[in-house]
């Protein structure tokens, strides 16, 4: 493995930590979704301080070069990361479609019990606005409280 | 006294109505809310039926969220003291006002009920799990948590505000340990816990746990450093 390839990985998992460390900082990255990325800055870092790893697992599978196995491994870590970023992407838009779908339910049930209650409440209006023109036309609003007329008068 | 009980629950409806029965029963003074965490069985139906008092979130959030649900109903109502406790039934709601009386006299802002406090931790995987957490905690404050992972934790006003609305404050071990860190106090008060009677916990399958741990090692030992510190004393 050439020592231009060894610094770049080195150079490239240290920023990468730095950058989501930073996110972190600024509450930008849940702090359990920054866990690969260390984890992945960590392992390309061990390969770049001990090239005799990498290189002893090319081998072991038979690539050419221990460069090869690298490229390789970081294809396969940010397949990896996409397929279940894939997956969790499903289940947000799932959730989210759930959640709009049950709000327009209950949003939509609740309109209706209010207007039922608005319906109740204004045909017993009317109906006591009845009883009230029939019995006393001239009596004032005060006429629940018929004691109180009585010392008034 | 202005105190809610924050009942998380998802899937617990053979558990819900014992645990507020029970509350009732003993007429513990205080309000309370279940948070029906998107069920799949009949949680919120139950609510629904004994009219409980219940806010229900459509979409499953997982239970720190659900907390996080019931410190923003809390904070809205403004409480001043909100507790959270299972809503499997593992916690007697008898031990609440120990909790209020030590936060009461002692003045700090989080009181944990711990098993651990005068017990001995029995031997177990999940034990150890928790002592790993506790020495990391430990390691980083310089503060020694028995009961990490206990789920009754009574919250003032404060940290009410910060739990409800803050970006990566779970209800969680690492929080504490960044709570510890930004100098806020905290005690432990001795309780029993019962086991669970029904249905299952939401540990209890290896890869969950695996993944819980390295969630909060990793956010307690490396994510801590670099967190911004508020002062909280």
């Amino acid at each position: 493995m050439s020592l231009v390839l060894r610094i770049l990985l080195i150079v490239a998992a240290i920023a990468t930590c730095i950058w989501i460390c930073y996110k972190i900082r600024k509450s930008k990255v849940k702090m359990g979704h920054a866990i690969f990325w260390i984890v992945f800055s960590i392992i390309l870092i061990i390969f770049a301080i001990f090239p005799q790893i990498a290189e002893l697992l090319a081998s072991l599978f038979g690539f050419i070069s221990a460069s090869n196995f690298i490229f390789l491994f970081v294809i396969c870590a940010l397949l990896f990361k996409l397929f279940t970023l894939s997956i969790e992407v499903s289940q947000l838009g799932d959730k989210v479609a759930t959640l709009s779908q049950e709000i327009a339910i209950r949003y939509q049930d609740n309109k209706n019990r209010i207007a039922n209650l608005e319906d109740a409440n204004l045909a017993s209006q009317d109906t006591s606005n009845i009883t009230n023109s029939n019995d006393s036309q001239h009596k004032s609003t005060n006429s629940d409280f018929p004691a109180e007329e009585d010392s008034n008068i | 006294m202005n105190l809610l009980i924050i009942i998380p629950a998802f899937n617990e409806a053979e558990n819900i109505e014992r645990v507020v029965f029970e509350l009732q029963e003993k007429n513990i003074p205080y309000d309370y809310v279940i948070v029906n965490d998107g069920s799949k069985d009949d949680t919120r139906k139950i609510c629904e039926k004994n009219r409980f008092n219940y806010i229900d979130l459509h979409v499953n959030v997982g239970l720190g969220e659900a907390i996080r649900a019931g410190m923003k109903y809390a904070n809205f109502h403004s409480y001043d003291y909100a507790i959270q406790i299972d809503g499997d039934g593992q916690h007697n709601p008898e031990y609440i006002d120990k909790l209020v009386s030590e936060m009461q006299s002692s003045g700090v802002d989080i009181v944990i009920g711990s098993r651990f406090v005068d017990k001995e931790k029995p031997r177990s995987l999940r034990m150890f799990g928790s002592n790993l957490i506790s020495t990391s905690i430990k390691l980083t404050t310089g503060k020694k948590i028995f009961d990490v992972t206990s789920g009754m934790r009574l919250f003032n006003k404060k940290m009410i505000k910060k739990f409800a609305y803050s970006f990566h404050y779970s209800p969680e071990p690492e929080t504490l340990a960044y709570l510890l860190k930004c100098g806020v106090n905290m005690k432990e008060v001795q309780v029993e816990m019962r086991d669970r009677i029904a249905g299952v916990s939401a540990y209890n399958h290896a890869s969950i746990s695996a993944k819980y741990m390295a969630n909060v090692l990793f956010s307690i030992l490396i994510f801590q450093a670099v967190r911004k510190k508020e002062d909280l004393s």
